[in-house]
C-alpha cells in the first residue's frame, strides 16, 4: 500500500531524532553524521530498528545533509545508497508490514538569492541529485525538511516534482516567533506548499512540542493537507541566567497527545527525541480517533512572508506597475531602471494596498527577462503578494517558477488556447488565477452570459486538478459611455458569481473611459461593485476617491469594527502639510536650501514651483548644481558628514526627477556627460557603496549604468564595452572579493586598455588599488566625483 | 553541546557606535539629522530578531585547539594565553534587519548608511549581553572572560568562520550561513571564540583598540 492511501485510513507515525544518538555513540561535533551510513551502518540501522520497533511508521533516511554541495559525487552516492539500505533491512528484519522509508532531504546551509548568494536553479538542481539517487534506490516518499526559508522550500519540492512521481512531505522549522527564519507566516507555507502539490505539510524541530502548538493550530485552520508535527525534545537553552533542558518522553507523549487532538495527521519527533519519546506518543495517541483533513475552500495567495486571504473583506490590488499611458514607466523600462519600478511598488505599499499588478510588457524590450527581475527584485523590498499580469506565456512560466510564495496570475479567458497555455503553469506552480469572461465569442453581453463562461473555465480548470477555489472571475467592466447598461451587467455578474461562492475582481477603472471627472464615476461603481460582493479590485491607490468608497465601505458594512482603518485613512486626509519655514525665500533659493538641508518633499515641490517661472536648465543650474556643490565642498572640509551628503544627494535626486518629468513633457532630456559603468564584484553582495558613488555621479550628469552586486568580470567588461563607458567603477566591502576586483580590471585593461578604473571599499587602500592596476582609488563618494569630473 | 542563548532584554542600538559606523562625528548632527536616524534605529530594532547560540570547550594552549580544528594565529594566541576553556559563539541579529538594509540601499543611500550602522550596533550590543550574561556566570565560578575574538582579526584568518558555524551546526540554530566569499548572511552576524580563564588581567582591550589597523576609518576615538 501507498503512504498515501494508509495515510487516508490512519494516522501515521514518524522516527525522531538521529543526531543526539549518533552522539551518544561517539559523533564530533562539526562531523558529517551522513558518512556513518557507510562506515558505522550498523549503528544507523540499529537506531532505525529502535524506532519501528517503538512504533514509527516511517523511518527518515540519514541523508538529511546529503547534497552535492557538501559531498563528492561517488561519496553522495555511496551515503545515500546505504542510507535507503541501512532504513530497508531494518524494516526487513523488523519483519513489520506497511512501513516506508522517505528520502530525507534537509537544507543545504546556504541561502537564495536576494539575501544570500546561492541562484535559484542552482538549489533546484541540488536537490534533484539527492532527489535522483533517493528514486534510483528505491525510497517510499521524499520528505523536505527542517526548511527555514520559503524560497528554498520551493527550490526543493520542484526538484522533488520534477524527477520523481513519489509523494513529497514537507515539514518547515519555525522559531518563537511562529515564522521560519527568513519570515514566512504558517500560513504563507500552507499557502504556497497546497499550490505546489505536495502531499502532506508541517512542521518539525527548533521547538518543543508545547512552544509548537500556535503554529499547528494554524496549519490545521487552513490546511486542506495531512499535517506533521516532529517537534523537538527542546533543546538546552540558557536563558535568564538558567538552563534548562529537553523534554522528557512523558511530558513529550502528552504534549503530543494533546497536538493529536488538535488534528495532526502524522505525528513523530526531531532533534533529542528518542524511541522512548515515539513509543510513548504512539501507545498515547493510536486510539484517537481519526479524521483525514478535507478541502478548507480557503482563496490565499502568498508572499515570502504572509498570506492573502480572499473572503468577506475585499482586496485591493495596486494597478500602477504598468508602463500603459506613462512615458516615465516606458522609459524606466527601455532604460533598465529598476529603481523607478521598485519605486512604483513601494508607494502603492505605503498606500495600503495588499497586493501589487506587475505588467512590464513593452514591445521592444524582452518580456520574459524583465518580469522575472522585477518579480525578483519586487520581492527583495516589498513583501507584497504579486499579480503577475501578462499576456507572454513565457515571461508567465519563468516569473511563476522563480516567485517566492503563491501569486495571482493574470490571466486566463474562456478561450480553448488560453486555458491551455495558462492552467499546466497554474497546475506546476500553484497560483490563483484571474478569469476574464470572455472566449472566442467575444464578451456576452448579459450577466448569464459571462457566467456561463466563467463556469467553463472553472469546469476546465478541474480538469488540470485547479479548485474552483484557486479561480477568481473578473466579468469585465465595459465602458458605461459606450453602452449605458453595461454597468448594470457587471454588477449583476457580481452578485450571481458571489451568490455561487466564487470570488471576483474587477478593474474598476475601465467603466469611465470618455467621461470627464472619472474618479466620480470610479469611486462610486466602486462601491456598488463591494456592495455586489466584489473580493477584489486592481485600481489606483493613488487616487483618493476609490480608498474613500473602499473604507467608508468597510466601516459601514461591519468589516471594520473598530474604525481603526477608516480612523487611519481619515487622520492622513485631513493631515495638513507643515507650514513651509522659510517662507520668505523665493522658490529658487527655497530650493537651495532643501537640498543643502536634506529635505526630498520640499526639494521637489520647491522644483515643480522654480519650474513655473524658469527653464529646466536653469533651475539645474542656477539653484541644484550650486547647492549640491556647496555640500560637496562641506563634506570635503569634514564639516558634513555621509548621512547628511547622502541626504542632499537624495534631496536634489528629487528635484531632478521632477525637471526630468518637465524635460520629458517638452520632449527634451537633460544631457548626460558620459557613461559609467558601476558594480560590486564577484563574490560581493554589499552594494551600499556603490549606490552611494551612484546617486552622486548621477546627479553630477553622469550616465550611470548600474550592474547590481556580485557581477562576473566578463559581464562588467562587455557591458564596459558595448556602452563605450569612459569610465568603470568598482567595489568591493571584503578582502576575500578583492581578488575578484584585480581580475575584472585585468581583464578590462586586456580587452578595452582606454577605460579608466576607479575602486572603493571598505578594506582598499591606496597601495592596493596601484598593486591591481586600478586608475583610482576613491577613498570616498566625493574624490570619486571629482575623479569623474577630470576626465 | 550546543546551548542556546535568549534574552527578555531589549535590545537597542546605541546612538554614539551608530554615529561612529555611519562616519558622522556626533558634534555635527541637527535636530533633523538626528529624528532621521532615530527612525531609522526605531524601525530596525523592532525588526531585530536575535539568536545565538554557542558551545563551550577545553583549550588546548600547546596546540591552539578548542574544538573548531587546528588553529594557526599569534594573535589569537595571545588573547587566549593562559586560558583554561574557550566558548565559542554565533550570533545574529536576523534576516529582516537585512532586508531593511537592501530595501533602502536600492531607494535611498542615506537611511542604508544608516541602517548599516545601526544593524551593526545591534548585533554588537546582542554579543555585549550575551557576554556579560556569561561572564556573570564564569565569575561565580571564580572565572574570568577575555575580549571576544573573531575571525578576520589579526591573522586570525575568516576561513575560520566555516569552522565554528560547522562546529555549531549555527545555520540549524540560529539561521547564519556562509556565501562562497566567506560573508555571513544575515549580514548583521558575528561569530567569535571567547576564553576562560582563573587570571583577571582587567580585559580592558577590546574591538577597536586590540586591533591593529590603527588607520581604520571606523576606528573609535580615531
Amino acid at each position: 500500500m501507498k503512504v498515501t492511501d494508509l495515510l487516508k485510513k490512519k494516522r501515521l507515525y514518524f522516527d525522531g531524532g538521529y543526531g543526539t544518538l549518533f552522539q551518544e555513540k561517539g559523533l564530533k561535533p562539526g562531523e558529517k553524521c551522513e558518512k556513518w551510513n557507510v562506515e558505522k551502518s550498523e549503528i544507523v540501522k540499529n537506531i532505525h530498528l529502535d524506532y519501528l520497533r517503538a512504533g514509527a511508521d516511517i523511518l527518515k533516511t540519514n541523508t538529511f545533509g546529503a547534497n552535492i554541495l557538501k559531498f563528492d559525487k561517488t561519496e553522495l552516492e555511496e551515503i545515500i545508497a546505504k542510507g535507503v539500505e541501512n532504513a530497508r533491512e531494518a524494516i526487513a528484519e523488523s519483519g513489520f508490514k506497511d512501513k516506508f522509508v522517505a528520502l530525507d532531504i534537509g537544507p543545504t546551509g546556504k541561502l537564495l538569492k536576494p539575501l544570500g548568494d546561492m541562484e535559484f536553479e542552482k538549489a533546484v538542481e541540488a536537490f534533484a541529485q539527492t532527489v535522483k539517487l533517493g528514486v534510483k534506490n528505491g525510497v517510499d516518499l521524499i520528505l523536505i525538511e527542517t526548511m527555514n526559508d520559503c524560497l528554498e522550500t520551493k527550490a526543493a519540492v520542484l526538484a522533488a516534482k520534477e524527477n520523481s512521481s513519489l509523494p513529497v512531505f514537507v515539514t518547515n522549522a519555525y522559531d518563537e516567533s511562529g515564522k521560519l527564519m527568513t519570515g514566512a507566516s504558517p500560513l504563507a507555507m500552507v499557502a504556497m506548499l497546497e499550490g505546489l502539490r505536495v502531499d502532506a505539510i508541517g512542521v518539525n524541530c527548533s521547538l518543543g512540542p508545547d512552544k509548537m502548538k500556535p503554529i499547528i493550530e494554524q496549519y490545521v485552520k487552513y490546511s486542506s493537507l495531512p499535517v506533521i508535527v516532529n517537534p523537538n525534545a527542546g533543546l538546552p537553552v540558557f536563558e535568564n541566567g538558567k538552563t534548562t533542558f529537553a523534554v522528557d518522553a512523558d511530558e513529550f507523549s502528552c504534549l503530543m497527545k494533546e497536538i493529536a487532538l488538535m488534528g495532526a495527521s502524522i505525528l513523530g519527533g526531531c532533534c533529542g527525541t528518542t524511541p522512548a519519546h515515539i513509543k510513548e506518543t504512539v501507545s498515547l495517541t493510536q486510539d484517537i480517533p481519526y479524521t483525514y483533513p478535507g478541502n478548507k475552500n480557503i482563496t490565499v495567495i502568498s508572499s515570502y512572508t504572509k498570506g492573502v486571504i480572499f473572503d468577506k473583506e475585499p482586496i485591493l490590488i495596486g494597478e500602477r506597475i504598468n508602463p500603459t499611458g506613462k512615458p516615465l514607466f516606458k522609459q524606466a523600462l527601455r532604460e533598465n531602471n529598476i529603481e523607478y519600478i521598485l519605486n512604483e511598488g513601494l508607494k502603492q505599499a505605503e498606500k495600503g494596498v495588499a497586493v501589487l499588478d506587475v505588467n512590464v510588457g513593452l514591445p521592444e524590450i524582452n518580456e520574459a527577462e524583465m518580469l522575472v527581475k522585477v518579480t525578483e527584485e519586487l520581492q527583495a523590498v516589498c513583501d507584497l503578494p504579486l499579480q503577475l499580469d501578462t499576456t507572454n506565456i513565457d515571461a508567465m512560466e519563468k516569473a511563476l517558477r522563480c516567485y517566492n510564495g503563491k501569486a495571482l496570475i493574470n490571466s486566463v479567458n474562456g478561450k480553448k488556447e488560453s486555458m491551455e497555455k495558462i492552467f499546466p503553469l497554474a497546475a506546476k506552480y500553484g497560483g490563483v488565477i484571474i478569469a476574464l469572461t470572455l472566449d472566442e465569442t467575444g464578451i456576452p453581453q448579459t450577466a448569464e452570459g459571462r457566467i456561463q463562461i466563467a463556469e467553463k473555465i472553472i469546469s476546465e480548470a478541474s480538469n488540470y486538478g485547479i479548485d474552483k477555489k484557486d479561480i477568481i472571475v473578473d466579468p469585465l467592466a465595459m465602458t458605461v459611455s459606450s453602452d449605458p447598461k453595461s454597468a448594470l451587467v457587471t454588477l449583476e455578474c457580481i452578485k450571481m458569481l458571489t451568490k455561487m461562492g466564487i470570488k471576483t475582481s474587477l478593474g474598476v477603472s475601465n467603466v469611465s473611459f470618455g467621461l470627464p471627472a472619472r474618479n466620480l464615476i470610479n469611486s462610486s461603481f466602486f462601491t456598488m461593485a463591494l456592495l455586489s460582493g466584489l473580493s477584489a479590485a486592481i485600481m489606483n491607490p493613488f487616487a483618493e476617491d476609490m480608498l474613500s468608497s473602499y473604507y467608508s465601505f468597510l466601516a459601514l458594512c461591519n468589516l471594520d469594527t473598530s474604525f481603526e482603518k477608516y480612523i487611519a485613512f481619515a487622520a492622513v486626509q485631513t493631515d495638513t502639510k507643515p507650514v513651509q519655514a522659510v517662507s520668505d525665500m523665493d522658490c529658487g533659493d527655497r530650493l537651495m536650501y532643501s537640498i543643502k538641508k536634506g529635505l526630498k518633499e520640499d526639494a521637489s515641490s520647491c522644483a515643480r514651483k522654480a519650474l513655473e517661472k524658469e527653464a529646466p536648465l536653469d533651475v539645474i543650474n542656477k539653484y541644484v548644481i550650486p547647492a549640491l556643490d556647496f555640500v560637496g565642498k562641506g563634506f570635503e572640509e569634514k564639516k558634513l558628514f555621509l548621512p547628511q551628503l547622502l541626504m542632499s544627494a537624495e534631496a536634489a535626486k528629487s528635484a531632478f526627477d521632477v525637471i526630468k518629468e518637465s524635460l520629458a513633457l517638452k520632449g527634451g532630456s537633460r544631457e548626460k556627460k558620459y557613461t559609467v559603468i558601476i558594480a560590486t564584484v564577484k563574490g560581493d553582495i554589499h552594494d551600499i557603496g556603490k549606490n552611494i558613488v551612484k546617486v552622486l555621479l548621477e546627479n553630477y550628469d553622469y550616465n550611470v549604468i548600474d550592474l547590481g552586486k556580485d557581477v562576473e568580470p566578463s559581464a562588467i567588461v562587455s557591458a564596459a564595452i558595448k556602452e563605450k563607458a569612459r569610465l568603470v567603477a568598482l567595489s568591493a566591502l571584503m578582502t576575500t572579493t578583492v581578488p575578484a576586483m584585480e581580475e575584472t580590471i585585468r581583464l578590462l585593461k586586456e580587452k578595452y586598455p582606454e577605460c579608466k578604473t576607479m575602486v572603493g571599499g571598505a578594506v582598499l587602500t591606496k597601495t592596493y588599488a596601484d598593486a591591481m592596476g586600478a586608475d583610482f582609488y576613491g577613498k570616498d563618494a566625493m574624490t570619486a566625483v571629482r575623479y569623474a569630473e577630470t576626465l | 553541546m550546543i546551548y542556546l542563548f535568549n534574552s527578555e532584554e531589549k535590545i537597542t542600538a546605541d546612538i554614539k557606535e551608530v554615529y561612529r559606523y555611519s562616519g558622522v562625528k556626533s558634534v555635527s548632527i541637527d535636530k533633523s539629522t538626528e529624528a532621521f536616524v532615530l527612525e531609522i534605529k526605531e524601525e530596525l530594532e523592532k525588526a531585530a530578531s536575535f539568536k545565538l547560540c554557542y558551545t563551550k570547550n577545553e583549550f588546548n594552549e600547546k596546540e591552539l585547539s578548542f574544538g573548531i580544528g587546528e588553529v594557526k594565529s599569534t594573535a589569537l594566541l595571545k588573547n587566549l594565553k593562559g586560558c583554561q576553556s574557550v566558548y565559542i559563539f554565533a550570533a545574529t541579529a536576523g534576516v529582516e534587519v537585512d532586508r531593511i538594509i537592501n530595501r533602502y540601499s536600492t531607494l535611498s543611500p542615506a537611511r542604508a548608511v544608516i541602517a548599516q550602522a545601526v544593524g551593526a550596533a545591534l548585533v554588537e550590543g546582542w554579543c555585549d549581553l550575551f557576554c556579560e550574561s556569561i561572564a556573570k556566570e564564569e565569575k561565580l565560578n571564580g572565572m574570568f572572560l577575555r575580549p571576544r575574538f573573531s575571525p578576520g582579526y589579526g591573522d586570525f584568518d575568516i576561513n575560520y568562520q566555516k569552522n565554528i558555524i560547522n562546529t555549531l551546526d549555527a545555520t540549524k540554530y540560529t539561521g547564519v550561513t556562509l556565501t562562497d566569499s566567506l560573508m555571513m548572511v544575515p549580514t548583521k552576524s558575528v561569530t567569535a571564540v571567547m576564553g576562560v580563564s582563573e587570571i583577571n588581567n582587567g580585559c580592558a582591550l577590546s574591538g577597536c583598540e586590540m586591533c591593529d589597523k590603527e588607520n581604520c576609518q571606523f576606528r573609535r576615538n580615531l
